[in-house]
């Protein structure tokens, strides 16, 4: 792929062999810039941020007005929509919405609304790397 | 006899093949309680593995999709 970052699959959990596509991502919101790993989640319908990760952008809860509703594990809790600056290596910030998850036991994930709208990527997991370029 | 020389598949192929039986046996013995480990590395049995992709979230889409156009037409 053209002008493409390359990124190497990672552990989902120290010591664990078990390897994942997880993209290191960087958000702005206000003062307040953090650090984290995305996973790659081409299953996920839509984005999704564990509810610790909105509380460290310093985003408040109440202050967000759309709900969103999730499905599988994430059915029963409520979640709320939100639009950050996402940046991915020494790409442009890119506008990404998320479902804001009451839920902490996940991963951040990346799905196709809209980082797969964003950003295409190319899976090499047999060689054990990721390839991320912008669309 | 095996040595430290043997690195590929091809040069390990002859070696395998003058085994007497009993050590292919042995060979293939040790080769599928390595898979099998490997295997259990991934997954335990008995212990439940959360899902948290949310498939078919297909009306939160729509609402990030709605709310990034208003964004983007404000």
């Amino acid at each position: 792929m053209k002008n493409a970052l390359r990124f190497d699959f990672g552990a989902s959990q120290p010591g664990s062999s078990s390897l994942l596509p997880f993209l290191p991502v960087r958000f702005a919101s206000g003062q307040r810039s953090v650090e984290g790993r995305a996973l790659l989640d081409t299953g996920a319908t839509v984005n999704v941020m564990p509810y610790g990760m909105g509380l460290d952008l310093g985003v408040d809860w109440e202050q967000q007005t759309t709900s969103v509703k999730l499905t599988g594990n994430l059915a029963d809790l409520p979640a709320k929509a939100l639009l950050l600056d996402v940046t991915v290596g020494n790409f442009a910030p890119v506008r990404l919405a998320f479902a804001w998850t009451r839920a902490e036991q996940l991963p951040l994930i990346l799905g196709q609304v809209n980082f797969f709208m964003e950003f295409d990527v190319c899976f090499f997991r047999a060689k054990g790397f990721f390839e991320v370029s912008r669309k | 006899m095996l040595n430290a020389d043997i690195k590929t598949w091809t040069q390990l192929v002859p070696v395998l093949h003058a085994l007497p039986r009993r050590e292919k046996v042995k060979v293939m013995k040790f080769l599928l309680d390595e898979l099998a480990e490997e295997e259990s590395e991934l997954l335990t049995a008995h212990q439940a593995y959360p899902i948290w992709t949310p498939l078919q979230a297909d009306s939160a889409a729509e609402t990030l999709l709605t709310l990034l156009a208003e964004e983007k037409a404000a």
